[in-house]
């Protein structure tokens, strides 16, 4: 079997890239693709560390299930403001929301 | 030695298809990428033995999510010129905060990885899981109802057409 | 206990449910305008109020719940009350007209975020918990654009989706990194356990967690590093909401944090007391120093809730029931100071920015609002006999009581700083006739003009600035009473 930290430093690198995706890349559905892979690297992350549990994985496997459900919920909230966005601006670049700008 | 070299095959492409997905130009191949990098988080699930979470990871972000972000960009044609500019001036200060995170969350895996014990267990199945979801996590998993209801009612809310 | 009990708890949440989902149900079989559905919302969060004082009169139900996963406790209550009496001034300030308030959803959605709110304080387990904060962010996101023809609110919106959603990934990483260092995440004896028991290595991995945790959790209160999204999405965004994404938020997140910390964490894990002392000093520095240049009244408004944010940290970092006790008194005197003085700031330019020219000369155009603005913000500055001042004296009192005497000092010298900003508004209120330069060619129709505010809404402004005078008394009382 693959040790369970093999994955869980997989999970990370992963959310790395998307982290830096997520901070960089200009276009907003890039933006939120980026929050996708984030959000499946932490279901990763949780998967691996409850399968070093006692319990076998089970807390694991139950908070990853939280984390897809509200994933989605999540993103479709997110596809929704933004094409709302894009209906008014027919842009669709973070430039104009200026992420990290105060 | 099967499940060690379907992992590390499955590693290199998912972390080459995502940063390829950050990278591409178009975004159709963009949104492919995402797919496949979706189904191999799929596929890891199942090397850990979550089946499960396999199966509703590839139903609902392979599946549903990737679907609808198809559509959003079909029905509302954003200009192409937002997915042709490939850097913006952020991004040495997003590099930092990337590094100055990497590190020590890297570190701190390696170390948790110490603590937890190596002996394997017996495996928690489907059966265990849905037992779980309705038995100690119950309450989030009901409240989970209740979210999905208002991103419903919000997403609907936003994107109807008319006033 | 009998297998009603719960029922009987968590009745307020089961009324906001019902109410929240039957507003929906009501509109699709009959739309309306918002007309009923205004009247139920408000009366069910009345009823709601109303069921948890019936819930704190009988202490029998008092207790944890589902494996672990809720806890009604005397917090709790508290905690009920103030969202439903904040919950009842949002509604009533967006009452008529045809803005959010003329939809069903709008109630609709608000019900569902005041569950969420209620969730993060009744939370045991970092896992529901999240599903609390989600549950208190997804109808917020929405609501934020609910007026799709204003581009600001949608800009606003779209920042704030994408920036709570990215913080609240970065917290379930923490939940993740929790789970792996204490193997649980259950804090009904507070998450942290006495590092002795956990030993040295997964202790540090503990604090890994509780960085990142915080750093989620610092976002939605708006803690200095995480609060550059605040200012923009504070002006940009539809008025009402902003009123309330900018004041009950932080109530429960910081109510869920002393849940999570528990009385003891301070004393026990020096390294995260440094850390949350750090971003409290930060916050009152920083946050006050950048009102003081403000122009727009919102974005001065976001920064001062920074400080405020700050101040609220100094509990954390103090430890103790003591300083819970005052966090909890400084809440409530928060919330209505602040939800007053952003119901003034829409009423004095509903879908727009309000910049300190707005309020040349505003007590000879609405008295009523002028004073209404002149409590709130004294009471937020820390002013006696009002009830910020009683608020902070707690909370400052608890910090030189736990050996903070500095850090009570850079809280007063940043509250003197404070003062500066809220007296300008205050004195371009009742002085602007000596300063004629301030009002601008397009300043002096509306200068001219007297305001007129919808009764609600100036309704909603009356109460907060009594809320602001009573609590000033009822600390007096305390105060005496502590002697």
């Amino acid at each position: 079997m693959v040790p369970p930290v093999y994955f869980m430093v997989l999970g990370a690198i992963v959310f790395l890239i998307a982290m830096f995706g997520f901070l960089t890349r200009r276009s907003l559905l890039q933006a939120l693709m980026c929050l996708e892979l984030m959000t499946a690297s932490v279901s990763l992350t949780f998967i691996a560390i409850g399968r070093s549990m006692p319990d076998g994985g089970l807390g694991g496997m139950a908070m990853a299930t939280f984390v897809i459900v509200i994933g989605a919920a999540e993103i479709g909230m997110g596809l929704a403001i933004v094409m709302l966005y894009f209906r008014r601006h027919g842009d669709a670049t973070t430039d104009d929301i200026d992420l990290l700008g105060g | 030695m099967t499940g060690m070299v379907l992992f590390f095959a499955a590693a290199g492409a998912l972390i080459a298809s995502s940063i390829a997905m950050l990278f591409t130009r178009q975004f159709v191949r963009s949104v492919v990428l995402l797919a496949f990098s979706l189904i191999l988080f799929g596929g890891l699930f199942a090397l850990l033995d979550a089946t499960f979470l396999a199966l509703l990871q590839l139903l609902v972000y392979a599946g549903a999510t990737t679907m609808v972000l198809v559509f959003v960009v079909m029905l509302s044609r954003p200009k192409v010129a937002a997915f042709s500019t490939l850097l913006q001036p952020q991004t040495g200060l997003a590099a930092f905060v990337v590094v100055a995170v990497a590190y020590p969350l890297v570190s701190t895996l390696l170390t948790l990885a110490g603590t937890l014990s190596s002996t394997s267990q017996p495996v928690a199945t489907t059966r265990d899981l849905a037992y779980a979801l309705l038995g100690p996590y119950a309450v989030p998993f009901e409240l989970a109802s209740v979210v999905l209801l208002a991103a419903l009612v919000g997403a609907v809310y936003l994107a109807r057409e008319a006033e | 206990m009998t297998h009603l009990s719960p029922v009987l708890a968590f009745s307020p949440e089961i009324v906001l449910v019902l109410a929240g989902a039957g507003v929906l149900c009501f509109d699709a079989i009959w739309p309306g305008r918002g007309r009923v559905e205004r009247w139920v919302t408000l009366a069910a969060m009345a009823l709601a109020a109303a069921c948890a004082v019936l819930v704190a009169m009988s202490p029998q139900l008092y207790g944890v719940y589902f494996a672990g996963s809720l806890r009604v406790d005397a917090t709790t209550t508290f905690a009920r009350l103030l969202f439903m009496a904040t919950g009842a001034l949002v509604v009533l300030s967006s009452w008529g007209g045809d803005g959010e308030g003329a939809t069903a959803e709008y109630y609709g959605l608000l019900l569902l975020s005041l569950l969420g709110e209620s969730v993060i304080v009744m939370s045991q387990t970092l896992i529901v918990l999240f599903v609390g904060i989600e549950m208190l962010a997804l109808p917020c996101y929405a609501l934020m654009a609910m007026r799709k023809h204003l581009a600001g609110a949608v800009r606003a919106a779209l920042k704030y989706f994408l920036l709570g959603t990215f913080a609240s990934i970065v917290m379930l990483y923490g939940v993740a990194l929790a789970y792996g260092a204490l193997h649980t995440i259950s804090y009904v004896n507070g998450l942290f356990p006495d590092p002795v028991t956990l030993g040295a290595v997964r202790a540090g991995l503990a604090m890994a967690a509780f960085l990142l945790l915080f750093a989620g959790l610092g976002f939605k209160a708006t803690a200095f590093p995480f609060h550059f999204w605040s200012p923009d999405v504070y002006a940009g965004g539809s008025a009402p909401i902003v009123a309330y994404v900018a004041t009950v938020p932080k109530v429960a997140v910081m109510l869920a944090l002393l849940r999570v910390l528990g009385p003891g964490f301070a004393a026990a894990y020096p390294v995260g007391r440094t850390f949350i002392l750090i971003v409290a000093v930060l916050s009152m520095v920083y946050g006050n120093v950048v009102a003081l240049l403000q122009d727009d009244v919102r974005r001065m408004l976001a920064y001062s809730g920074v400080a405020n944010t700050g101040y609220m940290l100094i509990a954390f970092a103090v430890g103790g029931a003591a300083s819970a006790r005052a966090l909890m008194f400084f809440l409530v005197v928060y919330a209505f100071g602040n939800l007053g003085a952003f119901l003034v700031a829409m009423a004095v330019g509903p879908d727009r920015p309000v910049s300190l020219k707005d309020f040349a000369g505003l007590a000879g155009r609405n008295g009523l609002l002028a004073g209404g603005m002149a409590v709130c913000l004294f009471s937020l500055a820390g002013t006696p006999p009002l009830g910020g001042f009683f608020g902070k004296f707690a909370l400052f009192k608890a910090a030189v009581d736990g050996g903070y005497a500095w850090l009570a000092l850079i809280a007063l010298v940043t509250t003197v700083i404070a003062v500066g900003y809220y007296l300008g508004v205050a004195s371009r209120m009742y002085g602007s006739l000596v300063q004629p330069e301030e009002t601008g060619s397009e300043g002096v129709a509306s200068i001219a003009g007297r305001i007129v505010v919808p009764r609600p809404l100036m309704a909603a402004i009356v109460t907060c600035a009594l809320a602001a005078v009573v609590l000033g008394v009822a600390g007096v009382t305390l105060l005496a009473a502590a002697g």
